[in-house]
């Protein structure tokens, strides 16, 4: 059996800066007597902010206390979070001669590329039509939905890269709630009355959509993401919480977008409006993901041993002008769950496989069956080129998460009659 | 090899079966192609088992009685006097007397405790076939930013029924939907589903979507269209016998091939990839080899089947596709799990494929059906 080579990064909280002596007396001091200290010496830690994360990190290499080691993984998640949270600044001041420059100049301050949906899309954003934008520490993603409006393009945040679309935004500005890299909006809302023409009986619902965009630097665990709502008054200033669901799922529709769909038992009163709705979301970003490999795919099966649990990759089978690719999840991991939803997405959590020319090869999920102890998961390769063998897998795995909480609050909401 | 484990799959073991031979148009209306079974029953308070048995010898139409014993637990006796009535028509109104239910699968129909109450909703019953409207909904929208106009749908949902052994396939598309409100405004509709002409579909629901720009109406007076639905005209018979050795072989099929690309056993299934070659075979064909589509089973005489095959996957390259099938005999007394190569039964794949359709005009007509509010 041929054993991975692991690579262990820091992708979102790796900055390169020198290690401050205030950081290492900061970290000596979690070994004081007084808990208080302690306690102090951490939140200290976490407000050097990510110039002490060097010194954490090599802390961390050689320190065997235990308690010290906890509160410095602690400082680490917590300084990633809140770095992580904070938007990326805007500042443009100039005019762009097409709608295309101005969002490459946008997408490249949070490193994306763009691209065009289609030739119809390319027409629309090479259009000799002049933008200008005027931004001074603006929020990246108020920057970007203000760039819509002036534009007249359309966007779509895939993973790995800002799509300009063909179809012209609405012309509509949807109550939205920024919150540093993270944003909440409503999107619409819908009333249902079904009659079934056997019984007579008639059914009523009511649903509201809500949305949330990420900066690209964001990135939540598979299905972690959630709507609390605390509070939900209707036109007359009245709480609704009762008739609504209060814990809502949401799902991640592409790269950087997210929805869910707010039900409410029923709409036999349904409100003619909702002047307030104000909660938190919840959910877990990923802070640490490490890059697994199999270099030689002809050789199976093998067994990732990754920090995120154990992979199996069991089998490569040639079915027809197509590949079909084993993998196994143990249920160890505490990804278990993460992983396995993660794959079913468009994405498949960062999976790619590369044939023998160094192409990488189509990957899609065509079983997935789930054992107490294990998941088992199967994928299709494919290729244009009908030569085409796998040869190398590269997987980028989450392996720490941490939970956030971020309060939102939208305003004067009309509900369809 | 024993005897024993000598199995043969007859998927759909019919004989290629011509349905119609005269020279007819492309599409034309379905009373000119198919009549209904006309029935004539005159009965004075029977029991409801007699009663049912009667309609079979009548119309040589059989049911599926689940559990058999359900009609001999209803003591209501019927009474029913009809004279050339659409098999459809009697078959319900017998229903209703005796307190079952029908359920259709297919080309099969059942009667049941429960069944499928939406059968009880609109039905127009037109020769051999019945068109049931079962749900109205009503959608409305508003989308936040907007000038807080709301838009709205009514949504109509139906299906069509067909008497069982029927030729006809499914519904291609929904075409000609005219619908006036209540208030005697003409409504065009906003959609309808099938939209597109696919012959080779079995579907059997549809939906018209209408606009309801005004909020007065209550209901809509009338709706009417045409459903295009597939009729088979022929079907002719896939061979491949001693399938686990023809692992690389290619079967013409008329001016179609199917080549056998691999062929793996699980448990008592096979897992079977077929890449099929289109040729000269007609789309119609080409779309009836879909992901999880039933067995075709034109006459409904699902008790011929020897075995079971579902298409699990379908990919398209260019003019061809690649098929993933898993066949299940039903060899009785073959062990479970075979030991190794040497003991896998021979089977012979046998799979009734249409070859050729023809397409009917089926008219609808629907009257007074509510607006949800």
């Amino acid at each position: 059996m041929k054993w991975p080579l692991f690579i262990f990064a820091l992708t979102t909280l790796a900055v390169a800066q020198t290690a401050q002596p205030e950081a290492e007396q900061f970290i000596r001091d979690l070994t004081a007597t007084d808990w208080a200290k302690r306690q102090q010496a951490e939140d200290s830690l976490v407000g050097a902010g990510a110039p002490a994360i060097d010194a954490i990190n090599a802390a961390l290499a050689t320190s065997t206390d235990f308690e010290q080691r906890d509160r410095l993984q602690s400082a680490l998640a917590r300084i990633g979070r809140e770095q992580l949270l904070i938007a990326t600044p805007v500042t443009i001041n100039r005019r762009f001669e097409r709608p295309l420059d101005a969002y490459t100049a946008l997408a490249r301050l949070v490193d994306l590329p763009t691209k065009c949906e289609n030739p119809d899309a390319e027409a629309r954003a090479t259009a000799a039509v002049p933008v200008d934008l005027d931004f001074t520490d603006k929020p990246w993603l108020e920057a970007l939905t203000e760039t819509v409006a002036r534009t007249n393009v359309n966007i779509r945040l895939d993973d790995g890269k800002l799509t300009l679309l063909r179809v012209p935004p609405a012309a509509i500005r949807r109550p939205t709630h920024f919150a540093g890299a993270i944003s909440i909006s409503a999107d619409n809302a819908r009333r249902r009355q079904a009659t079934d023409l056997a019984s007579g009986n008639t059914t009523s619902s009511l649903q509201v959509r809500l949305a949330a965009m990420c900066e690209p630097k964001i990135k939540f665990r598979a299905e972690s993401m959630r709507l609390m709502v605390s509070k939900l008054l209707d036109q007359n200033g009245e709480s609704i919480l009762g008739d609504a669901q209060r814990v809502v799922p949401m799902q991640r529709e592409s790269g950087g977008r997210y929805t869910c769909t707010l039900n409410f038992n029923t709409a036999k009163n349904a409100p003619t409006a909702i002047s307030l709705i104000e909660g938190d979301l919840v959910g877990e970003i990923i802070t640490r993901t490490i890059e697994a490999r199999v270099e030689d795919l002809t050789v199976l099966p093998q067994t990732l041993e990754t920090p995120a649990g154990t992979i199996e990759i069991s089998s490569l089978v040639r079915t027809g002008k197509n590949w079909s690719l084993a993998v196994q999840i143990s249920r160890e991991t505490n990804f278990h769950q993460s992983l396995a939803n993660g794959l079913a997405t468009d994405t498949r959590d960062g999976l790619r496989i590369v044939d023998q020319f160094g192409e990488p090869m189509r990957v899609n999920l065509t079983a997935q069956s789930m054992a107490q102890a294990t998941v088992d998961v199967t994928f299709t390769l494919s290729s244009t080129n009908s030569d085409a063998q796998p040869a190398k897998l590269l997987w980028n795995i989450a392996s720490q998460s941490r939970d956030i909480r971020i309060p939102f609050v939208l305003r004067d909401l009309p509900m369809p009659n | 090899m024993s005897v024993r484990y000598l199995a043969a799959i007859v998927v759909l073991g019919l004989l290629a079966t011509p349905i119609a031979t005269a020279d007819v148009p492309t599409t034309q209306p379905i009373s000119q192609v198919v009549k209904p079974t006309l029935v004539t029953l005159d009965l004075d308070k029977v029991a409801a088992k007699d009663a049912f048995a009667e309609l079979q010898k009548r119309s040589k139409i059989k049911v599926n009685i689940v559990p058999p014993d359900l009609l001999a637990r209803s003591d209501t006796p019927i009474t029913l006097k009809v004279k050339n009535r659409p098999w459809l028509e009697v078959m319900l109104e017998l229903c209703d007397q005796a307190g079952v239910y029908p359920s259709n699968y297919g080309n099969n129909w059942n009667i049941t405790q429960q069944g499928d109450r939406r059968l009880k909703a609109r039905r127009v019953i037109d020769g051999p076939t019945m068109i049931v409207c079962h749900n109205a909904t009503t959608d409305s929208e508003i989308r936040f930013g907007d000038a807080a106009k709301t838009v709205r749908t009514l949504t109509l949902q139906s299906m069509l029924f067909t008497e069982p052994g029927s030729p006809v396939s499914g519904i291609s598309t929904v075409t000609d939907v005219v619908a006036t409100d209540d208030l005697g405004r003409e409504l065009k509709p906003v959609s309808t589903e099938p939209a597109i002409f696919s012959a080779g579909y079995e579907r059997r629901d549809f939906t018209i979507a209408l606009p309801l720009p005004d909020a007065d109406a209550t209901s809509i007076k009338r709706v009417s269209g045409k459903l295009l639905a597939a009729m088979l005209a022929e079907s002719a018979e896939l061979k491949i016998p001693d399938l686990l050795r023809k692992q690389g072989d290619t079967i013409t099929f008329r001016s179609a091939t199917f080549t056998v690309s691999e062929v793996r056993s699980v448990g008592n299934w096979y897992q079977v990839e077929l890449e099929v070659s289109r040729g000269d075979l007609p789309l119609e064909t080409f779309q009836r080899l879909r992901t999880n589509m039933p067995p075709f089973d034109p006459r409904a005489e699902n008790e011929k089947q020897a075995g079971i095959i579902r298409v699990n996957q379908v990919q398209t390259r260019g003019e061809d596709q690649v098929l993933t099938l898993t066949v299940r005999p039903q060899n009785i007394g073959a062990p479970a799990q075979p030991k190794d190569e040497a003991d896998k039964p021979v089977i012979d794949l046998a799979w009734t494929l249409p070859v050729s359709y023809r397409h009917v005009e089926i008219p609808f007509e629907l009257t007074d059906l509510p607006i949800p509010r």
